[in-house]
């Protein structure tokens, strides 16, 4: 068991900077997972902390051990990649003895291990099989096998599950919380998908362009999360962002959304956001916000018109166009989650609220202003 | 126009009456390349083994059925054998080297480095330029008073002064080895496109699971080529049994006979000595030796699969 360390780790390749000054900790038994769009730098992380890729600059420690250098086999991690990757002219059971055969462990004990893991992971009765015979989950089970027969203190995994479909990519990650749970290794996980973040990560590291944008436990980044970019890359569907200019209507501040609706603004909230004109945003989640009449939640009212719906079986989703005109040069839509049984035709006025306690405010730099983090 | 439309109609109907099916559409295209294969390739065949079954006056112009006589000459003839027994250390040493080399090569050419696409793209020069060229490049390069080879050895003392390499001894050995020349791109070339379709995850995955170079070579390059060494094994041994062109351009089958192959010796019975029922009747045996390697190698390969998945099970 070991903890991971990033200090400072930079990779540049030819002009680019792919991974710029990267520093956070993974504690010993954590599962964290690498958040972000593709070309974000998760990837290239991971591979040096796999040791696949070296940083520029910058050191990785694992268990205390500085290891930026070191090659991949003498890491004491596996790693499961998104190809797959299980070696084509092998039977399953030879591609998860393959790390014991290479690591000089005696017969007798490889065929128990392998046994164990193929248990513990549901495919004992393809161990005679090769992979092509395989189906894409079973294969990955394989490969997920491979890497815990080796006991490592630490596993990696490269996006394992975004070549399965959808119901099987929902077994897969409940099963790989329990082997977590199971195997108490430290886990690292990079993917671009929120939902598998939210779902098992212990924490998770959002990263943009070779940054890291956030690093907190899935319920913080969701409520707290620590710019404009990160509210609306997490969550689905996306945060609603009203950009627009602090300016003050009737003698209330508020924001003056682009495309013309006026969003007032609780007392002082306004001036945390920055001076009166300059720019600032609006973010409220689509599950916050409220239909007027709907309930008796104290927020902004806001009118628009029904742009477009979206019924999804448990929900409707209807994209309004703030504003009071329709048809306004620039309005901007925003999206809310509602009672599936609601009528809403295209083109039909709805009033909308902005209930006080779901609001967020970000600053021109994208930073969120509102609302602070409680003290845990 | 109302009446221009309705006149249109049943001329529109009737163009689509006209109009052949798919499958007609496919029969008619077929049939044309089975024709055009027909006349180019099952005629000359035909009427070759009906050759091979006769005997032939050029001067009577006569032509007298005789069986197989022309087969079981092939076969005892002592000519025959020793063009055979050639062509097969003509081919073995053409085939092993060539396959080593091209192997070799697409292992190095594989790598990453400054300016491998030119070198990738020069390395099948030899087999695009023709055997004839290829062959005259050979004989300045092994020629005894003005070669490149006497020019560069014999003052180092290596050989005398003149060395005469495509001797009675060595022609045969200097002919395959040209031929290694012009065999071996192609062989590299197959590989090389292998080579680039193994994934890269594949090698990082054995380097975290503990596995050094050579493992990986045995365990994931290899395995993954087998079907591609059976085609290249395949092209090369069909390619090295069937030589003409370049060994007749360097020695025309000399000196003597010293590096007379079977085709060649096919040449001389058909265009020198007439005999063409005999030089159909061995280009036939030519055949089947291709063939039977061929399946050879096919076999082998196979056997050697099945063996394995059965040592595991």
């Amino acid at each position: 068991m070991a903890n991971v360390v990033l200090d400072g780790v930079t990779r540049r390749f030819g002009g680019g900077v792919a991974v710029d000054n990267i520093s956070l900790d993974v504690g010993d038994g954590e599962f964290v997972i690498f958040l972000g769009p593709s070309g974000c730098g998760k990837t290239t992380t991971l591979n040096m902390v796999a040791g696949l890729d070296s940083p520029s600059d910058g050191e990785i420690y694992i268990g205390g051990r500085a290891v930026a250098h070191t090659p991949p086999d003498k890491r004491d991690i596996a790693m499961v990649f998104q190809s797959i990757a299980l070696y084509p002219h092998m039977t399953v059971f030879d591609n998860i003895a393959f790390p014991l055969r290479r690591a000089r462990v005696a017969k007798a004990e490889i065929a128990e291990r392998v046994r164990k893991v193929a248990e513990m992971l549901k495919v004992e009765p393809f161990l005679d099989r090769r992979p092509h015979q395989l189906s894409g989950g079973q294969r990955q089970r394989v490969a997920i096998g491979r890497a815990a027969v080796r006991e490592p203190a630490v596993f990696l995994f490269d996006e394992p599950l975004s070549s399965l479909d959808a119901k099987l990519r929902t077994e897969m990650r409940v099963e790989l919380k329990m082997l977590h749970e199971r195997l108490g290794a430290t886990f690292i996980y990079v993917t671009h998908d929120q939902v598998e973040a939210m779902t098992m990560a212990d924490r998770i590291a959002v990263m943009r362009d070779g940054h890291l944008m956030q690093y907190a436990p899935p319920r913080e980044i969701y409520r707290y999360p620590a710019n404009k970019w990160v509210a609306s890359f997490v969550g689905s569907p996306a945060m609603n962002i009203v950009e627009g200019r602090l300016a003050t209507r009737d003698g209330k501040a508020g924001l003056e959304a682009a495309g013309g609706a006026f969003l007032p603004l609780a007392d002082g909230l306004a001036d945390r956001a920055g001076r009166a004109g300059g720019t600032a945003a609006i973010g409220i989640r689509p599950e916050a916000l409220l239909v007027a009449g709907d309930g008796a939640a104290d927020g902004i009212a806001v009118t628009g018109t029904v742009h477009a719906t979206e019924p999804v079986g448990s929900d409707l989703f209807v994209d309004v166009r703030l504003g009071e005109a329709a048809g306004g040069q620039g309005q901007q839509i925003v999206k809310l989650r509602t009672d599936p049984d609601r009528d809403a035709a295209m083109g039909e006025p709805i009033d909308l609220v902005l209930p006080h306690g779901k609001l967020y405010l970000f600053d021109a730099a994208g930073a969120r202003v509102h609302p602070a983090m409680e003290a845990a | 126009m109302a009446g221009a439309q309705t006149a249109a109609l049943p001329a529109r109907e009737a163009a689509r009456a006209r109009q052949m099916s798919d499958t007609q559409f496919a029969l008619v295209i077929i049939l044309g390349v089975s024709l055009l294969n027909a006349a180019i390739i099952f005629v000359p065949l035909v009427y070759s083994a009906w050759l091979s079954l006769h005997e032939s006056n050029v001067i009577l112009r006569t032509m007298e059925f005789v069986g197989a006589k022309h087969y079981w000459t092939a076969i005892t003839d002592p000519k025959v054998l020793a063009a055979a027994w050639r062509s097969v250390v003509f081919s073995a040493i053409a085939v092993v080297l060539s396959f080593a080399l091209s192997l070799g090569f697409a292992l190095v050419l594989n790598e990453d480095f400054p300016g491998k696409g030119l070198l990738r793209a020069l390395v099948l020069l030899p087999w695009a330029i023709s055997q004839v060229v290829t062959a005259t490049v050979f004989s300045f390069m092994l020629n005894p008073n003005v070669g490149a080879l006497n020019a560069l050895l014999a003052p180092m003392g290596i050989v005398g002064p003149s060395h005469v390499w495509l001797s009675q001894d060595m022609a045969l050995i200097w002919v395959s080895v040209a031929f290694v020349w012009h065999l071996a791109p192609l062989g590299t070339f197959f590989y090389l496109a292998s080579l680039q379709t193994i994934p890269e995850d594949l090698y990082n995955a054995a380097r975290i699971d503990r596995a050094g170079p050579v493992r990986r070579f045995a365990h994931i390059t290899l395995p993954h080529l087998r079907h591609t060494t059976l085609i290249v094994l395949v092209v090369m041994t069909v390619e090295a049994v069937r030589q003409f062109d370049l060994v007749f351009s360097l020695t025309r089958g000399g000196p003597g006979t010293a590096s007379q192959i079977l085709p060649m010796l096919v040449f001389r019975y058909n265009f020198e000595f007439s005999q063409y029922g005999l030089a159909a009747a061995t280009s036939f045996i030519l055949t089947a030796m291709s063939v039977a390697l061929a399946v050879g190698y096919f076999l082998l390969l196979r056997k050697k699969k099945v063996k394995k998945e059965t040592a595991n099970g």
